[in-house]
């Protein structure tokens, strides 16, 4: 039989004049700090929907005053969870994008990006290419009358990088670190090269050039000669045959020095000092402000960038063909299911953050149906909710 | 001056308005004389005999007195005089009593209260042959006329003061009328002065008769026989009541001044008014016992019964249009409401409490109890009943102005909170209509969010209480000094009680208005 409503709403009026409430006696978790007045809640599709209060405190025991209306979701195993919810970004992203819907904007999101990736890129990368072109340009046409114009900024950069990083910091780990290990690394390819040329070397050649020279009206040129063409002809090929044994050893170097606590440390400090240092941020703001922000070609570039066909063009087509998807995802997330209302977790957001509601909350986890009510209910730490 | 005389009028000039009535006029009645006054309509006489009542004075506002009038010696108006008592041409009962209620009234107040009051009353009773438990709106005009020389009789007085007590009956009765009088004259011991045109009925029981000539300005004495022929010569050419005097057409500047004097004088009144108000909160109940009647009387009147009912509806009728609405018409509703529901209801309970709940209570108490006040009041001016009590020695602002004033002050606290809890309990049925899905606790949890916030009282209590009250003393200063002044017709009292409906309820609108700027700071 169909209930009558009218008759129902009797009830609950009449009801609220001679149901009181239930109180029942809380014990809450050690972690948990109950402020009195808080409000009990249940999750419903609607959102979260108020069944009772958190009573006493202070002075007396804690309480659970549950709304008559509500009563019938206690029963054995009943208990509140407690929420202190903290209204930081992290609670924000978790109420607003739990897993199910955040998989379902990330669907929405990459079908639209799929369907109008590719058009979009080849439609847009000839505009993105000429852009990044005048932006390179524009840059590269300041730069030398910035330096020009910094020249004693960059001595100073220099003078600076002398004083706070390498003599402080730098200068005795090379000493003591690096070049020691350097010599040591590239100790047989020294060696090698050093044998093979001490062999090639013209010792009688040279010895007849010396003696020639010395003679009047010879050539004074002839020993210069003969260590140029020395050098050309052997030196030089002799040390090209042995530079991928200097490469790896040098690799093997700066390998070994990248794991050496003593060199990274030194880097490292050699790098904070100087780039901290006031003197130094201040040098390089005034090179970029002059080269960049100050930089008219630049911005003037940059100001047009989307008002170029070649770029608006393509992005208002990508747009348009995307805003099903992206009106779709902003539903997700202002509205409600039946996309009447405000989402119910948006709402929970705003009276957190707007209206500085609902701070602390418990839920009140419904018991088995059909047993009687519990004597007390537990409380323990509900969470980010 | 004969000490032994009852009325001892000398040298007295009496102007009402710009008009002379006496100029310069002597009278005397002595002791255990029956002395008839005569004279034309208009003549002055019952202008003497509210003189000799001390109802008019020197101070009585649109009249000039000059001259010593005295009672047994005494001024007339001397404070607590009782030596003279009337009946009134239309009786001055007390409506709101029955007939020995009305004898006890007078008998209570005499300056010494007889032993056994009430055997006394019921002796009074069967002397005049009056019926027990009926008020007087249920008896005829000759027990009437009974009743009131009863309760006048039951006061003592040593002067009786009759005012056209003949006026309107048959000859038969008239005579029986006079007979009475006479009768009660001499069992009682009285000195009697009645005031008539009617010399047919009542000329024989009188040992002297007084005409009031207009020629004379005065009182001169008219053998019984030769009275009628006196009568006719003032009534003829030349003799009468002077003639209407011709209209003045006065200029605009005369207009102005005019209407510039009466707007002080009633500027004067409404501040006196007020002072009298706070003076009047006083009580100065002249017998407790009536004191106490009339309290319970205003209680009923302004209170009790329909009242409660009238504010019950009509709060349950605000509480039902100011929820339905506002959830009807919340901006953006379904996404505003889920948002601030309870800041809604919180924004609803307090609204209806401070603002809306007073504001009506006021507006419906002002128009109701100003207009049932008034009206009560209006009736009792036009029907003489409060000349009726002063003739008792009774300042009727001591019962019906300080008891108006507390029954407003005491009522209007309860008026407020039943209107407050119909619209309270509507404002739920309709939460429950639109909300079925919370809590009925939980509607009463917000609604009195921004009331109860956890003081001993209500936030804002005291707010409340200030401009419930002043509402209340306003509505019945306004109905007291509307109600109460000189009636004349039935008109004059539908007059008052337009008026009071209308200034009161701009009054109390300006008390709320006022107090709730200074209530609630400006956003």
């Amino acid at each position: 039989m169909r209930a009558d409503p009218g008759a129902a709403r009797t009830r609950r009026f009449l009801g609220h004049f001679f149901r009181a409430p239930l109180d029942l006696p809380i014990a809450p978790a050690d972690a948990v700090a109950l402020v009195p007045d808080a409000p009990i809640m249940i999750e419903t599709p609607r959102g979260l929907l108020q069944v009772g209060r958190i009573g006493s405190g202070d002075d007396g025991p804690w309480r659970a005053v549950v709304f008559p209306e509500f009563a019938d979701l206690l029963g054995p195993e009943s208990a509140l969870a407690w929420h202190a919810t903290s209204g930081n970004l992290e609670w924000v992203f978790a109420t607003l994008f739990p897993p199910e819907r955040l998989d379902r904007i990330r669907r929405r999101s990459r079908a639209g990006w799929r369907r109008e990736k590719r058009r979009f890129l080849v439609d847009i990368r000839p505009g993105l290419e000429t852009l990044a072109g005048d932006l390179a340009k524009a840059l590269e046409e300041a730069l030398p009358v910035v330096l020009e114009e910094h020249r004693e900024d960059l001595n100073a950069l220099g003078r600076l990088f002398r004083d706070l990083a390498w003599r402080s910091h730098l200068r005795q780990v090379f000493q003591s670190v690096i070049w020691p290990r350097a010599v040591e690394a590239s100790e047989p390819a020294v060696r090698a090269i050093q044998d093979e040329i001490l062999d090639a070397f013209p010792v009688w050649a040279l010895s007849w050039a010396v003696v020639v020279q010395a003679l009047p009206f010879t050539d004074n040129a002839r020993v210069k000669a003969k260590i140029g063409d020395f050098l050309r002809e052997k030196a030089l090929p002799i040390v090209r045959s042995h530079l991928p044994e200097l490469k790896a050893a040098g690799a093997e170097v700066i390998r070994e020095m990248l794991h050496d606590p003593r060199v990274t440390d030194a880097f490292s400090q050699a790098f904070q000092a100087f780039q901290s240092h006031p003197e130094v941020r201040a040098i390089l703001t005034r090179l970029l402000d002059d080269w960049v922000v100050a930089n008219g070609a630049f911005r003037a570039v940059l100001r047009d960038a989307w008002s170029r066909p070649a770029l608006a063009e393509p992005l208002r087509r990508f747009l348009s063909a995307v805003e099903p998807d992206i009106r779709g995802i902003a539903d997700e997330i202002l509205l409600d299911e039946q996309r009447r209302g405000i989402n119910p977790d948006l709402a929970r957001v705003l009276r957190r953050q707007l209206l500085r509601e609902d701070r602390k909350w418990a839920r009140l986890i419904p018991g088995k149906p059909g047993g009687p009510p519990p004597s007390s209910l537990p409380v323990r730490a509900g969470g980010i909710r | 001056m004969n000490p032994g005389s009852a009325v001892s009028i000398q040298g007295l000039t009496l102007h009402a308005g710009t008009k002379c009535v006496l100029e310069n006029a002597d009278l005397r009645i002595e002791e255990g004389e029956c002395v008839l006054l005569v004279g034309l309509s208009g003549a002055g006489k019952s202008l003497t005999m509210r003189l000799l009542l001390g109802l008019l004075h020197r101070r009585t506002p649109g009249f000039s007195v000059e001259g010593d009038v005295r009672i047994f010696g005494q001024p007339a108006e001397a404070p607590g005089r009782h030596e003279a008592g009337i009946v009134f041409q239309d009786f001055g009962l007390l409506d709101e009593w029955d007939v020995e209620e009305n004898i006890r009234f007078g008998l209570d107040h005499r300056p010494e209260a007889p032993a056994k009051p009430g055997d006394l009353a019921r002796s009074l009773m069967v002397e005049f042959d009056l019926p027990a438990g009926v008020r007087p709106a249920h008896l005829s005009g000759g027990m009437k006329q009974r009743c009131a020389l009863a309760r006048t009789l039951a006061y003592d007085p040593r002067l009786l003061l009759f005012d056209e007590p003949t006026s309107g009956l048959d000859p038969a009765m008239a005579a029986q009328v006079a007979g009475r009088i006479r009768a009660t004259h001499d069992a009682h011991g009285k000195t009697t002065l009645v005031v008539t045109h009617d010399l047919t009925a009542l000329r024989d029981i009188a040992d002297r008769v007084i005409l009031l000539d207009p020629r004379l300005k005065g009182f001169r004495e008219v053998e019984r026989d030769r009275v009628e022929a006196a009568l006719e010569t003032l009534r003829g050419p030349g003799g009468g009541v002077a003639a209407p005097q011709p209209r003045v057409v006065q200029s605009l500047a005369a207009r102005g001044k005019r209407g510039a004097l009466a707007f002080l004088d009633r500027t004067g009144r409404v501040v006196e008014g007020a002072a009298l108000s706070a003076w009047a909160l006083v009580p100065r109940w002249p017998r407790a016992r009536w004191g106490w009647r009339y309290l319970l009387y205003d209680l009923r009147l302004t209170t009790l019964g329909s009242a409660l009912l009238y504010v019950a509806v009509a709060g349950a009728i605000l509480g039902l249009i100011v929820t339905w609405f506002t959830f009807s018409f919340l901006p953006f509703k379904p996404y505003t409401e889920p948002l601030l529901l309870d800041r809604v209801l919180g924004a609803i309970g307090f609204a209806l409490f401070r603002i809306m709940a007073p504001g009506m209570t006021a507006l419906l108490v002002a128009a109701r109890n100003g207009a049932a006040l008034s009206a009560d009041l209006g009736h009792r001016a036009h029907s003489r009943q409060l000349e009726a009590m002063r003739s008792f020695g009774v300042a009727p602002e001591r019962y019906l102005f300080t008891n108006a004033l507390w029954a407003q002050l005491l009522g209007m606290p309860v008026l407020l909170a039943v209107n407050y809890l119909a619209a309270r309990y509507a404002s739920l049925a309709v939460f429950i209509l639109v909300h079925p899905e919370q809590s009925t606790h939980f509607w009463a949890q917000e609604f009195d969010r921004f009331v109860l916030t956890g003081g001993a009282l209500p936030e804002g209590m005291g707010w409340l209480v200030l401009k419930t009250e002043l509402s209340a003393l306003v509505i019945a200063a306004i109905a007291w000094f509307q109600g109460s002044s000189r009636k004349e017709s039935g008109r004059d009292v539908a007059s008052a009680v337009t008026r009071t409906i209308i200034w009161s309820t701009l009054a109390v609108l300006l008390v709320q208005l006022v107090i709730a700027l200074a209530e609630f700071e400006p956003l």
